[in-house]
């Protein structure tokens, strides 16, 4: 960290503390860029050593290395850490460093919020890895189906680490998300309309829409997990009526867009790489990003084909099936684009490059073996056996890693100011090609063989052992290529070639800035009149034929819809997104236990016209706060102060009524244990409590604000944005309280 | 990738062919039918994109003084070819694929009913009709149509035999059904291949498939109760069986054994193996399993006997190994 | 085999000849044709021809919804078939007959000194996706759907509010004649992205509910004998109905949104195909 932290010049001549104070304290998206690929690059490595001990385990039949417990942890926490604290936040790193410089922008709309996403990573990883330390590692899967999550099956506090360690990341990448999204509807630079951002740009965005929408699904399932260990509920427990499908359904909702999650920034940055070195724009760039918009969209529409063996019945398999098949085609369009980009340019096969060849076959086969997971018996034939192991590595380690690696090579210069040395650049990328191959193709071979994944250990069969042990050889290949990455990016910090601005005669806006970039970015912006603008300087546009085509029409777009809204109500209502999604989940088990009383109490026992008066009470508040917000807008002070009071005052009055219900309630001996019912009841009308707990709080800081005289109309976005959070808390409870009591009046 | 594969797997030597695609029943055909045409549709394509990929490396490689390419952003009609394309192709498959699912899982009314429960770690097999339970072996009659009815009796399993047809998870709470008829004979390996806590890479699963007059006798045999030990050493054994704490897990037919928790070990010395597959079922195994049964498969349910006397576990083990 | 009729052929025979609906449709198209007659004559007469085609097939999918056979299926038998009529009615009929309209048309409703400013509130996105998405899941809460089900009357209802909101809901995507509602290609995008989310929630609860949600499709009457065709030949017990509904208003629904939201990002390009000239003045603005 201190060879990189002397590369930022306001560094030089600070003494060692300073240095570490400016790292910690940082709010520039650059500096928290290269936290995060540091922070992910740490965890790469945590989680290729616990591979490399599984291939040790597996290298030969029935080993005895290893523990069968320790062997359930290690894969538990590989596949965590990789797709939690390495390739999501890996992406989410070079997406903080380079969307920010790749639209103009001085630094993410919310460069405060930035700061707390990774921190919030940072120790959600390290609560997890704490469970090493405290001898109690998860180890139920990093899909940790129910019920063996639950008591009397696992009884250690491994699933509580890897619940909560999770939950505290999830937080942090929701509000990288909706920064990232913020940022590019808010901060492009002039002329950058949305027809002419970098693919990245655009994969970055619809990323974090897709976190935005996927991540709650998980996030309300590990809170009702966790109810269910410590609380008493039974949510996921088949004993006493709980269903364990609800979990797969949350489950799978978060854990399909995932991958997309992963997999879309790649797709982004192959899309920047290889027009670069094919010297050539990228083919169709509509139709990619239109297919990568599309692919997340149905990634949303798709989670149950991860649940084909559990019997759904023929109708939801064959449509799940369909779904699923439907997402090769857009798929299928980019591949082809990549290569009609390659086609007919002038190859420059530089490291970076190279990885991105790579990547287009091994991330054809995995894509290929995609498809055979949604032709329903042949995921029936393939699915939990390696074959699918090897599936998800073509995609996330052939795919998503080797994207990775490109960027790395081909963004090093702008993050260092020096370049990467291409020979050991070349090295590493055969090792990694060699390595790869060796460890996963076989895989394929072993899963048809009827090895089962995620065991400690098997039988000796013909062929298994012999080619268990080349995929252990292969891991340690790969091991060996990772090695000489690090040996590059330490030798190339210190020696490597000066980079200068613009070393690959790239044409994206990052490379109109110095490297590394200075705190503010850009001094100056050069013309943007197409996708590509440091090409136009390179080529006058006299020389293509002139001004006929203007077409004054497309600056247009700036001043459009998105304009009406401030980065912070903007910011607010993704957020909002989200959390619809995480109160849908609620909803859902809502619905589905309604009815499961077993005999004990159930939705009768609400006391509707009582939670109606109050309910009225928090609608009014709607109103106080637009009428407090008019009265801002005017100028007229002591009438906005008047209108907050009495919002406070509602809703202070609707968590009275809450309060009295619950305690009501709980004299009639009935608590968040008692049945479904009263679980589900209590966790859904619990959190919509404490997110009006949450607005009052701000309103209240906000009133703090008002009496000091610290609010003026200026400030207006702020209370904009706490009058549409607070709006959400009330529309949310419309829809809870004809759920939950008005229904029982039909 | 089919090519691939199959070339990976011949090239093994090693006689194994890959499983899913050398399938015993119809079910399993049927699915091997679709999967063969799914690999080589996957193979063509992806020597599509490795052809194209390594004439336009070769051609367009870098040479100096070339002149820069010509800018093209795009081609309509291109575009259109390679969507249209793979989603036709997609749509024959998923006509395919519905076929496919209706071969698999179409009842035959007068099949013989399996009922199949998951259990940790082990799989427990009751014929409902014939008054049969058993453990970790399946016997099943060639030629007949058969209904597995899966289970769950405390997390999730699934049951997968590859080359008699696809997995189905094995779900507390819930009945799945997979339906098979085998062709030919055999002995058929299969596993758990739903992740279900510290042993699941021991819960192997054996399929017998005999001829008729065969599966009948060993119906009759397995409806029997146990028979009472004739030799000195197995009544010693069945003392110990009974005085020591097996009987709170174990049943055996015809003895006041009658707990429900562990494998049913009625006729326990027909079987191949023990602990679902960790060994081969030898005397010197079982006797090693019963002393030391948490050092062979650690963290099952079975606690380790290693206070019993040598005498006593020979005595034991004779007694169980005589439960044919 | 069967001596007289077949159960197909007594499905095919019943057309649903109601007088009100089909008196609504020619009133439609006759309104359509007296609004349009000008603009026959004139050049961009293809333009206009295309209009009419698809007005055109707006009608007929509404024809198609509410006088075929299906709407025999949906009115007793079939949970999916009804969930087909109203995937019609909210995502294809709609669209077509806004693309059927000529902007001037459009350009005079909402100038209108009347129906102007109903257009600027009801047309408003966030009123409209509020109305359309109340109507589609309030008609689909089962106490609702049953009463529907049960009244001619309030049947015609639910197929007009649910027609008509979903005209509203398409009126700033299609925007005919620049309504002064009307989204941009990004605010578009997100609108139908909204929009899709409460029909996939919709679909996902039908298709995984575990026990029939409306009895009609569940009772044993049978007034045309259609059960040996619907749940014999084409296997659709009430379970797998209503699977089959839920389905059908998730992916296919899903897909519908989909595509109108790839013709709206198809006008993000449009303009921004060809790189700009260099403006007289260099520089940032």
């Amino acid at each position: 960290m201190a060879t990189l932290a002397e590369q930022q010049p306001a560094d030089i001549g600070a003494s060692r503390a300073d240095v570490l104070y400016r790292w910690v304290a940082t709010t520039d998206h650059k500096q928290i860029g290269i936290l995060y690929l540091l922070t992910s690059t740490g965890f790469f490595l945590l989680g290729g050593i616990e591979a490399l001990l599984m291939r040790l385990q597996l290298a030969v039949p029935e080993a005895r290395l290893l523990a069968p417990g320790q062997y359930n942890a290690l894969f538990t926490m590989h596949g965590t850490t990789m797709i939690f604290l390495v390739v999501m936040p890996l992406l989410l790193g070079f997406a903080n460093y380079f969307v920010p410089l790749m639209i103009g922008a001085r630094d993410m709309a919310f460069p405060r919020l930035n700061a707390l996403s990774y921190w919030l990573l940072l120790f959600g990883g390290l609560l997890l890895y704490y469970s090493f330390l405290n001898g109690t590692p998860p180890d139920t899967g990093w899909f940790s189906y129910a019920p063996l999550t639950l008591p009397p099956y696992q009884l250690s506090p491994g699933v509580e680490y890897w619940a909560l360690g999770l939950l505290v990341t999830s937080v942090g990448t929701i509000l990288t998300g909706l920064n990232l999204i913020v940022t590019v509807a808010k901060l492009r630079a002039p002329g950058l309309t949305a027809a002419r951002l970098p693919v990245f740009v655009w994969m970055a965005v619809v990323t974090g829409f897709l976190i935005l929408w996927a991540i709650p699904g998980l996030t309300a399932a590990q809170v009702m997990l966790l109810f269910d260990r410590r609380l008493g509920t039974h949510f996921f427990d088949p004993a006493r009526g709980g269903n364990v499908l609800l979990w797969q359904h949350l489950f799978w909702w978060f854990g399909h867009p995932e991958v997309y999650i992963m997999a879309l920034p790649a797709f982004g940055i192959l899309s920047e790489v290889i027009p670069v070195f094919a010297g050539k724009p990228l083919f169709g760039y509509a139709v990619v990003v239109g297919s990568g918009i599309a692919i997340g969209f149905y990634s949303l529409l798709v989670w149950a084909h991860h649940m084909f063996a559990v019997g759904m019945g023929t109708v939801a398999d064959a449509v799940f099936g369909a779904t699923s098949m439907i997402i090769a085609v857009p798929t299928g369009i980019k591949v082809f684009s990549w290569l009609a980009t390659m086609w007919g340019g002038r190859l420059r096969f530089t490291t970076a490059m190279l990885f991105c060849v790579a990547f287009l076959v091994q991330f054809t086969i995995g894509g290929l073996s995609g498809v055979h997971f949604a032709i329903v018996p042949l995921d029936w034939q393939t699915t939990d056996s390696y074959y699918v192991v090897a599936h998800f590595h073509y995609v996330l380690f052939g795919g998503s890693y080797f994207g990775i690696s490109a960027a790395a090579y081909y963004w090093f210069p702008k993050i260092t100011g020096r370049l990467l040395d291409e020979r050991l650049g070349k090295l590493h990328f055969w090792l990694t090609v060699i390595g790869f191959n060796l460890t996963f193709f076989p895989m394929h071979w072993l899963g048809l063989q009827g090895m089962p994944r995620r065991v400690y250990t098997y039988p000796d069969l013909p062929g298994w052992g012999l080619w268990n042990l080349v995929e252990t050889i292969g891991a340690f290949i790969l091991a060996a290529s990772v090695l000489v990455f690090l040996w590059n990016v330490s030798v190339s910090l210190r020696r490597g070639a000066l980079a200068g601005d613009n070393p690959w005669n790239a044409w994206t806006l990052e490379w109109a800035t110095t490297s590394p970039p200075p705190a503010y970015n850009f001094a100056t912006l050069p013309p943007i009149r197409s996708a590509r603008p440091l090409w136009d300087l390179r080529h006058p546009p006299a020389v293509r034929g002139g001004a006929a085509g203007a077409r004054p029409g497309a600056r247009q777009e700036a001043g459009g819809w998105l304009a009406r809204w401030s980065a912070p109500v903007l910011g607010v209502l993704a957020f909002i997104s989200s959390e619809v999604v995480f109160f849908g989940s609620l909803i859902v088990a809502y619905l589905l236990y309604r009815h499961s009383t077993g005999g004990g109490p159930g939705p009768d026992i609400l006391n509707i016209p009582r939670t109606a008066l109050f309910s009225l009470a928090l609608f009014a508040s709607s109103a106080t706060i637009w009428l407090a917000e008019r009265r801002l807008g005017r100028g007229d002070l002591a009438g906005f102060r008047l209108g907050l009071l009495a919002t406070i005052a509602l809703g202070v009055l609707f968590l009275v009524g809450q309060v009295t219900e619950y305690t009501r309630l709980f004299a009639e001996g009935i608590g968040i244990g008692t049945n479904l019912f009263s679980s589900a009841f209590f966790t859904l009308t619990g959190f919509h409590g404490l997110h009006v707990l949450v607005g009052l709080i701000t309103l209240v800081v906000l009133a703090g604000l008002a009496f000091a005289g610290d609010i003026r109309r200026d400030r207006r976005t702020a209370v904009e944005a706490v009058a549409v959070y607070w709006h959400f808390v009330d529309g949310v409870w419309v829809v809870i309280f004809s759920l939950v009591y008005l229904w029982n009046l039909l | 990738m089919g090519a691939g594969l199959g070339l990976l797997g011949w090239s093994v030597g090693c006689s194994a062919p890959v499983e899913p695609l050398n399938p015993v029943t119809p079910q399993g055909l049927a699915i091997a039918n679709l999967f063969n045409l799914a690999l080589a549709l996957s193979a063509l394509i992806l020597a599509l994109v490795v052809g194209l990929l390594l004439r336009t490396l070769w051609r367009d490689r870098e040479r100096p003084g070339a002149p820069e390419p010509p800018q093209i952003h795009g081609n309509r009609t291109l575009e259109i070819v390679w969507t249209a394309t793979p989603a036709l192709l997609l749509t024959a498959m998923f006509f395919l694929m519905l076929q496919t699912m209706h071969a698999v899982d179409a009842a035959v009314p007068d099949a013989l009913r399996i009922q199949v429960l998951g259990r940790q770690w082990w799989w427990e097999y009751r014929y409902p009709d014939l008054g049969v339970v058993t453990a970790n072996e399946l016997h099943v009659p060639v030629g007949h149509p058969l209904t597995l009815e899966l289970t769950g009796d405390d997390v999730i399993h699934s049951y997968w035999v590859p080359r008699l047809t696809g997995k189905r998870d094995a779900i507390p709470g819930k009945w799945n059904t997979l339906q098979l008829a085998v062709q030919q004979p055999g002995v058929y390996d299969g596993a758990c291949t739903e992740y279900c806590g510290l042993q699941h890479a021991w819960m192997r699963i054996r399929v017998f498939a005999d001829p008729p007059d065969q599966f009948e006798a060993w119906v009759r045999q397995q409806q029997q109760p146990a028979a009472a030990p004739a030799a000195p050493p197995a009544v010693r054994g069945q003392q110990v069986f009974l005085q020591n704490t097996c009987v709170n897990c174990h049943a055996i037919a015809g003895t006041p054994a009658a707990a429900r928790v562990g494998p049913d070990l009625t006729h326990f010395g027909s079987r191949t193996t023990l602990g679902a597959g960790v060994r081969a079922n030898t005397p010197d195994n079982l006797r090693d399993w019963i002393r030391h049964a948490q050092d062979v498969k650690p963290g099952a349910l079975m606690p380790s006997f290693d206070t019993l006397s040598a005498a006593d576990l020979d005595a034991l083990a004779a007694y169980l190994e005589g439960l044919k | 085999m069967e001596p007289t009729v077949s159960a197909g052929q007594r499905l095919w025979a019943s057309w649903n000849w109601e007088p009100s609906i089909i008196g609504g449709l020619l009133a439609l198209a006759t309104a359509y044709i007296g609004g349009t007659r000008t603009g026959w004559r004139r050049p961009g007469a293809r333009a206009v021809a295309l209009r009419g085609l698809a007005f055109l097939a707006g009608l007929l999918t509404l024809v198609v919804a509410l006088l075929s056979p299906l709407d025999t299926l949906a009115d007793r038998y079939l949970f999916s078939a009804h969930m087909a009529q109203h995937l019609l009615l909210l995502l294809v009929a709609p669209p077509l007959l806004l693309l059927g309209l000529p902007a001037p048309l459009a350009r005079g409703l909402i100038r209108h000194p009347l129906l102007g400013p109903i257009e600027r509130g009801l047309g408003h996105p966030a009123v409209a996706l509020a109305l359309y998405t109340s109507a589609m899941l309030g008609w689909h809460v089962p106490r609702f759907y049953e009463a529907a089900l049960a009244s001619a009357q309030l049947h015609a209802v639910e197929h007009l509010t649910l027609l008509t909101t979903a005209v509203l809901f398409w009126w700033p995507v299609i925007q005919p004649g620049a309504a002064s509602a009307a989204l941009d290609p990004l605010g578009a995008l997100l609108y139908l992205l909204v929009a899709s989310a409460p029909g996939t929630l919709l679909g996902a609860v039908l298709t995984f509910a575990a026990a029939p949600l409306y009895p009609t499709y569940a009772a044993a009457d049978d007034p045309l004998g259609l059960h040996p065709l619907t749940r014999g030949a084409w296997g659709l017990t009430p379970l797998v109905d209503q699977q089959l509904g839920g389905l059908l208003m998730w992916v296919p629904g899903g897909l519908g949104y989909l595509l109108a939201g790839g013709l709206v990002f198809r006008r993000l390009f449009v303009a921004a195909a060809e790189p700009e000239p260099l403006p007289v003045a260099e520089g940032r603005e």
